[in-house]
This record gives structure tokens, C-alpha cells and sequence, in this order.
């Protein structure tokens, strides 16, 4: 009976009754990756005109036909999550649903203790090797060889976050960044699952890591400018986003001036990506590439992460670079190893990658601080 | 729109000199305005947010532009009134042309039919390129501005021009709107200029919407009497149009004499300062508006809205007062003596809505009175008078003036504004003793004096006790003098160590307060055993602070851990929510959920911590446990061993974080070590660089937890937060000789030279000063539009959601609010049946304190039967204040930083809007409490617990400010936004607090679950 009362919302106005039922995830599940959500709606009557899913208040898919099912990624943790079904009828009445997964108090993964590394191999025309194999890598920390793990080649990175800078300084340069980022979305991989967000002192997400490609173009348009550039806190709410996703992520960062709005240090912004395991491309255009201090600032975050920095003069060469990261995200080894020594003293670990070929050039993270972390929770 | 609507337009050019059709049966003195294009076009021609606002008070959402600084000025000042006319001129020409517009047949035109389509062709910026075709002018900024202003009705240039060269016919026309216009006859007679449209010379200048604002704020029978003075309403627009609408509201005729404030007692005194006769109104309403350049009006207008007792206590005629007669006509005199000569720069007349802060009025407005028109015992003007000398607020009492110190209205100004610059610092002095010291005997006059410095001295000290309802004046002065030592104890660097872990340490108490309630007497005993343990020579090398909130503070507390790596975790969560007694549990959509505030809150402080490198809370512990042991001899040599390996574990974590510019915690550290290695013998050695090494690691690890327990809970990921405590600026780097006060003054956050942001000032009060990162915009809300709120408005609405309301009941309070707006929203439901007579809605509004402009407003929705408009008008306030007379409680409250010097919620006085405002910024949210009674309507409405309402705010205040859309600082109506937030909103607000921990499963649950 209790479970039948968990199971069923009911219509918040007056007749005909409608009955919102959801069928996945079912009663006290655990929540992990990517998961499918779907409801039934039992009506007298015309069907809904919109059924929406939301996890944890934010909205993951709206359907207009049944069956009334989508995906969804629950990321690396199970986490505790109130999954809520909304539909909406045409005489506005609606009726909901609500269920709670479960949460579990050891909830570490292999990848929670585990540190990534994204490594980047060319020879000496510049080109990628491809062809490499676990043993021919090593990864030192702080000097110590570690066991190590090859999970991927070639296409490795999974989840991206473009966050595109809107401050007032590109209102004359709006339009130009719209072209270039429509063309670097176009070169990403079909399985690539991208976030468009834009900042200034906030970071608005315009087209969540679920959107179609269709609504990721459309989220372009509705870029203005306005209000003053925050790189540092930028850095941060974007490693906390993608924190909660469970493939390789990147933050495709674009700004054009330097850093007046942030709380946080860029040592703050340093371990946000570290320890979220993030993989940092930064596009500096005007004012953002001719401060000399800012542009060492700005490589040395996306070198330690294993990611990279451009810089344009002008904001029209940016496009060429949002070439240049979509080739260079689609031509990587993603290596992994569990610390021989235990996380937890905060402090900076340097890690060397090697290959076995001394004609090869080698990028990868070169550190993370060895921060414990936590189940469950906002940090 | 059909020439036919056209035509309606014309007919509606009538009604400008006839009284409106509807109101004209109740309200006979109003008449309407034709504006053409209608009121939404002329909103988006003026730049003028607010869409939602009610077509009547365009005029006045106008004149909030020359009441205060603008967010969005128009290009020119008379865009506006040159939209009116280049629409009465494009009416006018084609008007000329019966046939509509084409270029069809263009050869079998008539000369005049020629040059009246080419007159219209170069209105609306077109010009023919050859005989059958026409194309857009050269653009420019004219080109462009008529493209918007014909965009505003519908017209769009780039259509216009195709469909013409189609060949089609096109019919340019619009709807014109109208706006009531209070003794139109007399506009006509005496304003306007027959040749213009009176919309455009309603707008055309700055004093004519001064002016059209101080009609509206008079009274139906004064607007009446003025209707038989037009002289003197030519001259109110010519000449007194600001003081007019500043300080006019007051001006109330009745049977040919001026009702004086006061009454009948108070006339002798009101004719002896205006020089005119109470029976010869528009003689006596003239001097008062134009004396001693506008501040008798200023004064008149004080007095007019004053609560009686007060206003008793202005005019001498309370029951202490100074008699009849000549006498109180002298004491009025000299009150009025201490209005005129405050802030002499300040030129009422032509400043009328920016005023002094603080100013005569906002003081009478806050001090409280007794009844025998004190502002409390006999001894106080005494004790207030000695504190301006003990203490240096002024250099010393001006020893020409009479040392009047009967407490009484003369000697209170006097007091007050006795010196520029001074006013606040004594207002916020008068109004903490009115708060915690009221009840105090006389014997306490010396600590109260005392303690009343700490008010000027330390501000940020005595505003964080009241906070924590510390109200022992003996405690203040504790605190206050201990303080001083410190601060006072060395040169900038050694005092800025010192700083750190000793406010770090009051405000460790405070944040406990501020989160999980402590009572009085906790507080008092925990500064009280502070200050015991201050250091002789706080500058020195010397632990104190650490060894005390190790050995009183955290015991106290209930927060003891060991010193291993959960310490400080385990520690902030004790301090932050202990375990509660009885969990609040509510049910929703089908499942249970427990409100977990502290909860989620303590998880937050942890995670800002453990985002920041550097030493924490076990660190300082196992330093102090390191003191203790080299102090316990002798030591033996294994024991010596593990102190020196602990003392290596803990090295590294500081020696990271060190800073060079203090002193430095790693070299003692090493110094011990090697202290330690000479054997027993290196005790006494190994101690002192042990408390040196403890002074530096209290001054990182403390502040570094008071911040965190500050921004518990802030919007964004903890990184945001973990290492702004090593930014926080005391002062002493810039500033050599002010850092001691700097040091304690409020904090702010200020933006730092080389990019983001510092807290400057003292520790205390951090929650208040990074109040805005608790706005929390929802992660699925997508990009929003520029705010159009003034920061300081949003600080004030940002520092209500740092303030926790914890003597609110909510339980009880809630249901009863909520029963309030019902009850509101009722009786202006009910007018749609039955409309109250004008005078009975008149008496009604004023007494739910709307302004005057908005009681007569109200008054021409209601009798023309605008319902739509009813439904914009009306804030949530309104509803409350015409649901009940009670006000209301503290948890409805606003920050009272601004208005009342104290970090606390004060509610909205029952006062009408602007007279809060054109003073200090940050009013114009306070004045209305719309967000939490929104808040609270839609929990009533769901059923939900109303406790939910501090939680669910940070979301709310978001919305607000991405939603209203404020025209100037003086717009508070802005803030009436709440009305349009929507049930479903709520929704999204909960489900954010479940994704927080804030609503968590029942504790049953979790147990069952082996969830901790």
C-alpha cells in the first residue's frame, strides 16, 4: 500500500482525474549513469500536451507523445534524487508524480579514486599516434611509477561544456563567435553530449547536456551581451557541472577580457578542474590574449589538465581554433591509475607521462591535488 | 487598425477637456488625457520597464526618472513629447490623404494630394527613387528614431515601403490610449498650450510630472478647493512644481481653512512659521512651499505624517509639553530652528526626493517615544550628551548651546544634527540604546556610556552583539575594551596576526548564533570567558584565542572531536546544527521529506573547507596538544620522538599557506623541532616558537571556518568560496594609520585591484557582506535579460536571506499572514460587486498607508471599473495591510542595515512607500515585503509548512531581481513583482531544496537505508 502511495500522483485540479504513474526508476533504485526514466498517464480523455521529467528540480526531457520515456545520464555516483513527472493537459490542468531513489553511504567507484589523465601523443610533424598501447605508457607521481589503465583512444572525450563569454565587451563580436561555435558543435562527434552555456558574472547553461543538436544551434541565438567577465567563478561553475557526468569531461572556454567579477582565485578555478577531473581548452580573443600575465595564467590551467590554450588577436581567428580543439578532443589516450598513496592531504601531486618513443611529444595533466572526496553532496 | 478606430482616436481628443466618461459620476474633478499611440507604446518609446504595470501610473513610473537616477535615461528629455507630436503630425498628414497610401496611380494624383503624400512619405522616412517606387532615407540617428517610434505602433518601415511599391493601399493607423488627468479643466485653462498635444507637454518637462504627481497626492477636497484657486495653480506649476510634489502630500483643505498637522493646537504655530492665515489657503500653502528655500515644506510635510504620538511630541502638545500659548508657538519654532539648519547644503526646494541620511524625518520615523514625549529616562539626553565627549564622536558639545537636555524634540535634533557627519553615527548610537539597553537602571549609565562607544568605535563589534542579543551593557563594554587592546596592541602586521584569530573567534560565535540560535546567556558567557583569556600583550606570541576556543569555546558548544582528519568537519557540523531535538516532517506529491536546513548547511561549510588548501582546525589542535606536552615535564625521549613526528605531519599543510607578509607558522615549527631535539632541555624554547607557530595557524584556520560558516549555503560551488577568508583586507596594508578603525567597521565587499572581489573591514557580520551569493538562480533557467535593479537594492534583498528570523513562529504567524493577503485580496475582489463610495476608499486606503498618488489612483480604477488595472495595482503589502491592522512579524522583515543601523529584520513600517525614499540606497526593497508574503500565500496554498519560507527565498530574491524592473532607485513598485510568481515556480524552488539536502527522507527512513 505504501508503495502504491509512493507510485501515484494525482491531479492538483478538478476532474477528469488523470494519474501520473512512474514506471523507471522504480521504487528505492539506485540511480547510476546513464538510466531511463519513463511514466504512464492514465486519463479519461485527450492525452497530455506536454509530460516532463525532472531530476532533482531541473528539467531532463519534455514529451509530447507517449510512450513517455527518455534517457538519462545519473552520472559517476548514486546520489539520493527525486525524479518528478509534470504532465500538462490542454484545459491546463496538470498532475504530477514524485519518487525518491536511493542513496547509498559507500557509493566510490573505481573512477572516484581514480585519476584521470588525458595524454595527447604526436610525432614530429605534429600529427597524432594512434596506435599506441598500455604498455607503452608510464605515469609518474611525484617521481613514484604508478599501475596504470588505457581506457580509451581516439574519441575519448564525451562531455563538453562551451562556455561562451557574454560580457559587454562582445556585443560587437556576438555575432562572429555564434558562426565559429556553430562550426566547432558541427565538427564534434554524434556521440559527443555537449552543453552550450554562456557567462559574465554567472554562468547561464543555454542547452543542457541532454538537448537534441537542433535546440544546441538554437541556444546560440539567444546569446546577448552583457554584465562583466568572471573567469575564475566561470571555471568553477563549470567543473561543477560537469562533475555530475560520467564520461571524459572538457570545458570549452571562450572569453575576450580579463577578469573583473570573480570571487574566487584561479587557484580556486586550478583545483575545481583538478579535482573534477576536467579537462580545460581555452580560447582567448582581445583583451583577454594581449594580457600577457592572463595568457600565462590561461595556459597553465589547460596545460596541467592535459587541454590547451589559443589565443586570437582578433576575435575572427577564434574560429580556426574551435577548429583545433574539436581535432584535438577527437585525438586522445585517456589513461587512468588508482594513487599509490591515499587522497586526502589537499596537497599538489606532479605527474609525469611518458611514452616509450623518445621521438614522440607527449601533453598530458601534469598534477592533481589529492583531494579526498566526498560521497554525495554539492562539492 | 481601421480608419474607423482612427476616428475613435479623433473623438477621444475630446475627452481631454471633458471629465472622463466613468469616473465622472464619482470623482468629478478628473478628466482624461488622450496619449497617442496608447500607454504600451509610449511605455517602450520612454525606455519604461514594467510592462505589467497598471496604465495609470505611467505618468508617475515617468517622473521616477527626475525623482531619482535613472538605470535607463532617455537619449533626449523630450523623446517622448517628440513621439506625441510626430504621431499627432502623422495623423495630421494623413488625414490629408482620404484614399489611404499608395503609389498606385500616382500620375492621376492632385497636386495637393501629391504634396500630402510626399508630406507623409517624409515622416515616416521614405523618399521615391523614381516616380513609382520609394525606398528608405539615408539612416541616421533621426531615421532611426522614428523607425522605433513606428515600430512602437505597429508600423514597420521595411514593410511599409514593400507593400508600397507592391502597389498596394495601406491604412496607417493606431490606437490611442488615455490617461486620467485630475482638474483637467484647469490644465487646459492654465497649462497647456492649445497648439501641442497635451500628452507630449504632460511629458515635455520634469516639473509638469512633478506637478501632475503633487495633484494626485492631494486629497479629493483639497483637489476641490484647488479647483477655485487657478492662479495658484498656474503658480504651483510655474514656480513650486517640485516642493510641491516632495512635500505636498500633507496639504490637506477643508470649508476654506488648511487643516494644519496638529490640529487646532498646533494652528498658532504652523501660521507663525508660514507668515500666512490657516483661512487664506492658497497665501498660507504658498509660504509654506516656498520658505527658507523649501525646508518649512519639508518640515510641514515631517509633521503631516507623523504617527500623533509623535507628532505631539514634534509640536509640544504631549502632556509633558511646554504648555499653550506663546510658549509652545516658541518651542515649535525652535524645533523647526534645528530642521532648517541640518545639513545646510541641502537645498530642499530644488532637492525635494534626494535628502540627507540621515535626515529629521527618518529620525522621528525610527526613535521611539515615551509617553511623556521622551525618547526614554530622564537621564538618558545626560548620558547621550557626555558619550559625543567620552567616546570622540564630536570633539566636545558646542559650548554656546544651551545644555537643554529634556529629551524633547529641540534637544533631540539638536543632538542628532549638532555637527555634519555626525547624524548617523549618533541615530545608530540612540536607537541601540532604545533596542538593548532600554530596561537598563541608572547604575549601569556609566558601562552604557561605555558601551554606546563601542557604537562608534568598533561598529561592526556592537552591531554582531545586538545581533546575537547579547543586551548586558557590562558586556559591551568587556568585549569592547578587550578589542580595543588588541587592536591597539602593535604595529600594523602583529596587530593584523592578533585581528585574525580574535574577531575570527567572535564571529565563530555569531555564525553559531546566526545558525543554529544561542541564547542570551550563552553568549554572554562565552565573550565574557573571551575576554578573561585575552592576552596582556596581545601582540605576542601567546595562543590565547586558539588555546580558548579549544579548551571553552568548542566544549561549550557541545563540539568536541578528536584531532584527527574528520576534526574540523565534525566540529562545523556541530556548530552549525547539533542534533535536533525534533525534526520538522511534511508530506508532498506522495513522499515524505524532512527539512534539513542545518543540515545541508553544515555539508555545505565542510565543502567550502575542504576546497581550500592549508591547515584546519586538527592542525591547531595538535599544535596546542604539542604546548601542553612540552609543558608537562619532563618529556621522555620516545614521547619527544612523537611530538616531533606530529609536529612534521602538520609542517608541510601550514608551510603551503604561509604568509610572508605576517609571521610566518613553518620556521617556528622547524624551530621546535629543533628545540626539541636538544632534549628536555629545549622545552621551554620549543613552547614559545609552538604558541608563535599557534598564533599564525589560529589566524588562518578561524577565519578560514568563520568564513565558511558564513557562506554556508551560498549559491555556488564551494571553490567560489574556500579561499576568500586570505583575501579579507583589515586594512592594514593601505592604510598605516586608519587600520585600527577600519579594522571594525562593517564589512563590504569591495573589488579588488588586481580583479574579483575582498571582504575589507572586520570579520564580524561576513554572511551580511557576501549576502548576494546567496541569490540562487535555478540551474535550468537559462540566460535572463540584464537586471534592472539597482545593486543596492539588491544587497538589501540578498542581506534579508543572510538574516535568520529565529524568533519568528512561523507556525503560528504563517497561517495568520496568509489569512491577512486572503482577507485583502477579498475586499478588493468584493468592489467589482459593490464599489465602496469614493471617501470610504479613500479612508481605507490611506489607512493600509498607500501614498497619497496611489490612494487617488486607486480611486479611478476602481470608479471607472478598471479590473485588469486593479489586478496590477495592488502589492501583496496592500492585500496584508487591508487584510489586518497588525503589523508584521519579524520573519516578513527586511535587512536593517540600511534604515535602522542594526543587523536585524525590521518589518515595513506602516508608512506609505515614498516617504522611505530618496535617502541612503537600498530602500526602495525594503519598503515592501512582497517576496515572503508571495512566499507565504503559495505554502498556504499548498499546504506546505511555512518554515520552508527562509529556505525557499534565496530562489525567490533570484527571480525578483531577474524579474523587476526598477525605472530609478526611487521605484520601489518594481518590488511589487511577486504578484506574478506563479505556483509552479514553488515547485521548482522545492525541488532545488531536495536536490541541496534541505528537504531530506525522514530520519526513520534513512536509518533503515544505513544512510548517515
Amino acid at each position: 500500500m505504501l508503495a502504491l502511495l509512493l507510485l501515484v500522483g494525482t491531479a492538483l485540479v478538478q476532474a477528469p482525474a488523470a494519474v501520473v504513474t512512474i514506471d523507471e526508476p522504480t521504487v528505492e533504485a539506485f540511480l547510476l549513469g546513464p538510466s531511463r526514466l519513463r511514466a504512464t498517464v492514465a486519463v479519461a480523455g485527450p492525452q497530455p500536451e506536454s509530460v516532463v521529467f525532472q531530476v532533482d528540480g531541473v528539467e531532463v526531457c519534455r514529451l509530447t507523445v507517449p510512450p513517455y520515456e527518455c534517457a538519462w545520464d545519473a552520472g559517476p555516483r548514486v546520489a539520493r534524487r527525486v525524479v518528478r513527472v509534470v504532465a500538462t493537459f490542454g484545459d491546463g490542468r496538470r498532475a504530477t508524480a514524485a519518487r525518491r531513489t536511493r542513496d547509498v553511504d559507500v557509493n566510490e567507484t573505481t573512477h572516484v579514486d581514480s585519476v584521470l589523465v588525458s595524454t595527447h601523443v604526436t610525432d614530429r610533424a605534429g600529427r597524432f599516434v594512434p596506435d599506441l598501447a598500455l604498455a607503452d605508457f608510464s605515469i609518474l607521481e611525484d617521481g613514484v611509477a604508478q599501475p596504470i589503465e588505457l581506457l580509451g583512444a581516439g574519441e575519448v572525450v564525451s562531455d563538453v561544456l562551451v562556455a561562451l563569454d557574454i560580457s559587454r565587451s562582445m556585443a560587437p563580436a556576438i555575432e562572429d563567435l555564434k558562426i565559429a561555435v556553430r562550426e566547432f558543435l558541427g565538427a564534434l562527434p554524434d556521440s559527443a553530449r555537449v552543453a552550450i552555456g554562456a557567462f559574465n558574472s554567472n554562468l547561464f547553461v543555454l542547452a543542457p547536456f541532454e538537448a537534441e543538436a537542433a535546440a544546441r544551434f538554437a541556444a546560440l541565438d539567444r546569446l546577448r551581451a552583457w554584465g562583466l567577465t568572471a573567469i575564475n567563478d566561470t571555471m568553477i561553475r563549470g567543473a561543477d557541472l560537469l562533475k555530475s557526468r560520467s564520461g571524459r569531461r572538457a570545458l570549452v572556454f571562450f572569453t575576450d577580457g580579463e577578469d573583473v567579477a570573480s570571487r574566487a582565485s584561479i587557484e580556486s578555478a586550478r583545483m575545481a578542474l583538478q579535482t573534477n577531473d576536467v579537462l580545460l581548452y581555452v580560447i582567448a580573443a582581445g583583451r583577454a590574449a594581449e594580457n600577457r600575465a592572463l595568457r600565462d595564467r590561461l595556459s597553465g590551467l589547460a596545460l596541467e589538465t592535459g587541454g590547451a590554450a589559443y589565443f586570437a588577436g582578433r576575435l575572427q581567428d577564434s574560429a580556426g581554433h574551435f577548429r583545433d580543439i574539436a581535432t584535438d578532443m577527437a585525438n586522445q589516450y585517456l589513461l587512468a591509475f588508482a594513487p599509490t598513496r591515499p587522497l586526502g592531504d589537499g596537497r599538489w601531486r606532479r605527474l609525469s607521462v611518458r611514452v616509450g618513443n623518445a621521438r614522440y611529444t607527449v601533453r598530458a595533466r601534469s598534477g592533481y591535488f589529492a583531494v579526498r572526496r566526498r560521497p554525495g553532496g554539492r562539492p | 487598425m481601421t480608419r474607423a478606430a482612427a476616428g475613435l482616436g479623433v473623438a477621444a481628443v475630446l475627452l481631454v477637456w471633458a471629465p472622463a466618461a466613468r469616473p465622472a459620476a464619482a470623482q468629478s474633478d478628473w478628466g482624461v488625457v488622450r496619449v497617442p499611440g496608447g500607454v504600451g507604446a509610449a511605455r517602450r518609446v520612454a525606455r519604461l520597464a514594467g510592462a505589467d504595470r497598471p496604465d495609470v501610473s505611467f505618468l508617475i513610473d515617468l517622473s521616477r526618472r527626475a525623482t531619482g537616477t535613472p538605470l535607463d535615461p532617455l537619449d533626449t528629455p523630450t523623446e517622448l513629447a517628440d513621439y506625441f507630436t510626430f504621431l499627432e503630425d502623422l495623423r495630421t498628414a494623413l488625414s490629408r490623404l482620404p484614399g489611404g497610401l499608395t503609389l498606385d496611380d500616382l500620375s492621376g494624383l492632385e497636386p495637393a494630394g501629391r504634396r500630402a503624400l510626399g508630406d507623409v512619405l517624409a515622416l515616416v522616412g521614405l523618399q521615391f527613387t523614381d516616380r513609382a517606387s520609394v525606398t528608405a532615407m539615408p539612416s541616421n540617428t533621426a531615421a532611426s528614431r522614428r523607425a522605433e517610434w513606428l515600430d512602437a505602433v505597429g508600423i514597420r518601415i521595411d514593410d511599409l515601403r514593400d507593400r508600397l511599391n507592391a502597389g498596394e493601399h495601406v491604412s496607417l493607423a493606431w490606437e490611442d490610449g488615455t490617461l486620467p488627468l485630475p482638474l483637467a479643466e484647469l490644465w487646459r485653462a492654465r497649462v497647456f498650450d492649445p497648439r501641442q498635444p497635451p500628452a507630449a507637454q504632460l511629458v515635455a518637462d520634469d516639473d509638469t510630472l512633478f506637478f501632475y504627481l503633487g495633484l494626485l497626492n492631494l486629497d479629493r477636497e483639497t483637489r476641490a478647493w484647488l479647483s477655485t484657486e487657478p492662479d495658484l495653480f498656474r503658480r504651483l506649476h510655474a514656480e513650486l512644481a517640485a516642493p510641491f510634489a516632495g512635500f505636498g502630500r500633507g496639504i490637506r483643505v477643508r470649508d476654506g481653512a488648511v487643516v494644519v498637522p496638529g490640529g487646532p493646537g498646533a494652528v498658532t504655530s504652523w501660521e507663525e512659521l508660514a507668515g500666512a492665515r490657516v483661512t487664506d489657503p492658497a497665501g498660507f500653502v504658498t509660504r509654506v512651499l516656498s520658505r527658507d528655500r523649501g525646508r518649512l515644506a519639508y518640515f510641514y510635510d515631517l509633521a503631516a505624517h507623523l504617527d500623533p504620538d509623535r507628532l505631539g511630541w514634534l509640536l509640544g502638545t504631549h502632556q509633558a509639553g511646554p504648555g499653550s500659548g506663546r510658549d509652545r508657538v516658541r518651542f515649535v519654532r525652535g524645533v523647526y530652528g534645528r530642521v532648517e539648519r541640518f545639513a545646510p547644503s541641502w537645498h530642499a526646494r530644488e532637492q525635494p526626493f534626494l535628502k540627507p541620511h540621515p535626515d529629521p524625518a527618518l529620525a522621528l520615523a525610527g526613535v521611539t517615544m515615551t509617553a511623556a514625549g521622551k525618547v526614554g529616562p530622564a537621564w538618558w539626553p545626560t548620558l547621550l550628551e557626555r558619550v559625543t565627549v567620552t567616546c570622540g564622536a564630536t570633539e566636545a558639545v558646542s559650548p554656546g548651546r544651551p545644555r537643554n537636555a529634556a529629551g524633547d524634540a529641540e534637544w533631540l535634533l539638536g543632538w542628532l544634527f549638532e555637527r555634519p557627519g555626525t547624524a548617523e553615527d549618533r541615530l545608530a548610537m540612540l536607537r541601540l540604546l532604545q533596542r538593548r539597553f532600554a530596561d537598563a537602571p541608572e547604575a549601569d549609565a556609566r558601562d552604557i556610556e561605555l558601551a554606546l562607544c563601542v557604537r562608534i568605535e568598533m561598529p561592526a563589534l556592537a552591531l554582531s552583539l545586538e545581533r546575537m542579543g547579547a543586551d548586558s551593557p557590562a558586556v559591551y563594554v568587556a568585549i569592547g575594551q578587550a578589542s580595543r587592546h588588541v587592536t591597539r596592541s602593535g604595529g600594523p602586521r602583529d596587530v593584523e596576526v592578533a585581528l585574525r584569530a580574535w574577531q575570527a573567534a567572535i564571529a565563530l560565535v555569531e555564525q553559531t548564533a546566526r545558525h543554529r540560535g544561542l541564547s542570551v546567556a550563552m553568549v554572554e558567557e562565552l565573550l565574557t570567558s573571551l575576554v578573561a583569556r585575552a592576552p596582556d600583550k596581545p601582540a605576542d606570541p601567546n595562543g590565547a584565542v586558539a588555546f580558548w576556543v579549544l579548551d571553552a569555546l568548542l566544549p561549550r558548544l557541545g563540539a568536541v572531536a578528536p584531532a584527527d582528519e574528520e576534526m574540523e568537519t565534525v566540529v562545523l557540523r556541530a556548530l552549525i546544527a547539533p542534533e535536533p531535538g525534533t525534526d520538522l516532517e511534511f508530506d508532498w506529491e506522495g513522499l515524505r521529506y524532512r527539512v534539513d536546513r542545518e543540515g545541508a548547511a553544515a555539508r555545505s561549510a565542510a565543502a567550502i573547507r575542504d576546497a581550500a588548501v592549508g591547515p584546519r582546525l586538527q592542525h591547531l589542535a595538535l599544535l596546542v596538544s604539542a604546548v601542553r606536552r612540552v609543558e608537562s615535564a619532563p618529556v621522555a625521549p620516545s614521547a619527544l620522538e612523537a611530538l616531533v613526528g606530529t609536529l612534521e605531519t602538520v609542517r608541510p599543510v601550514v608551510a603551503d599557506v604561509d604568509d610572508p607578509r605576517l609571521r610566518p607558522a613553518a620556521p617556528h615549527i622547524d624551530a621546535a623541532i629543533q628545540a626539541l631535539g636538544s632534549g628536555d632541555a629545549g622545552r621551554v624554547q620549543a613552547r614559545q616558537a609552538l604558541v608563535a607557530a599557534i598564533d599564525a595557524v589560529a589566524g588562518d584556520v578561524l577565519p578560514g571556518m568563520a568564513y565558511a560558516m558564513a557562506m554556508a549555503s551560498a549559491a555556488g560551488p564551494p571553490q567560489i568560496y574556500a579561499e576568500a577568508f586570505r583575501f579579507h583586507d583589515f586594512g592594514t596594508a593601505l592604510f598605516a594609520n586608519e587600520f585600527r578603525q577600519r579594522a571594525w567597521t562593517a564589512p563590504r565587499d569591495e573589488v579588488r585591484l588586481e580583479g574579483g572581489s575582498r571582504v575589507t573591514g572586520a570579520l564580524l557580520g561576513l554572511d551580511l557582506a557576501r549576502a548576494v551569493d546567496r541569490l540562487r538562480r535555478l540551474i535550468g533557467d537559462g540566460l535572463v535579460d540584464r537586471p534592472l535593479v539597482f545593486e543596492t537594492d539588491r544587497q538589501t534583498l540578498a542581506e534579508r536571506l543572510a538574516m535568520r528570523a529565529r524568533g519568528t513562529d512561523w507556525a503560528a504567524d504563517g497561517p495568520r499572514v496568509a489569512a491577512a493577503i486572503r482577507r485583502g485580496r477579498e475586499i478588493v475582489a468584493a468592489w467589482r460587486t459593490a464599489a465602496p463610495a469614493p471617501d470610504a476608499l479613500e479612508r481605507l486606503l490611506a489607512a493600509a498607508a498607500l501614498d497619497d498618488w496611489r490612494v487617488s489612483l486607486a480611486g479611478v480604477l476602481v470608479t471607472g471599473g478598471d479590473w485588469a488595472g486593479v489586478d496590477r495595482f495592488f502589492t501583496l503589502t496592500d492585500f496584508y495591510r487591508l487584510g489586518t491592522s497588525d503589523d508584521l512579524p519579524d520573519g516578513w522583515g527586511q535587512s536593517g542595515s540600511g534604515v535602522g543601523a542594526c543587523w536585524c529584520l525590521l518589518p515595513p513600517a506602516r508608512v506609505a512607500p515614498d516617504g522611505w525614499l530618496g535617502r541612503n540606497a537600498g530602500r526602495a526593497a525594503a519598503v515592501t515585503s512582497d517576496l515572503t508574503l508571495r512566499v507565504t500565500e503559495l505554502l498556504d496554498e499548498f499546504g506546505l509548512p511555512h518554515a520552508l519560507t527562509e529556505a525557499l527565498l534565496p530562489m525567490a530574491a533570484q527571480d525578483l531581481v531577474d524579474g523587476a524592473q526598477q525605472i530609478s532607485n526611487t521605484d520601489w513598485q518594481a518590488f511589487g513583482w511577486p504578484r506574478r510568481l506563479e505556483a509552479s515556480r514553488l515547485e521548482d524552488y522545492l525541488l532545488a531544496l531536495v536536490a541541496d539536502g534541505v528537504l531530506a527522507p525522514p530520519r526513520d527512513r534513512e536509518r533503515r537505508l544505513g544512510i548517515r
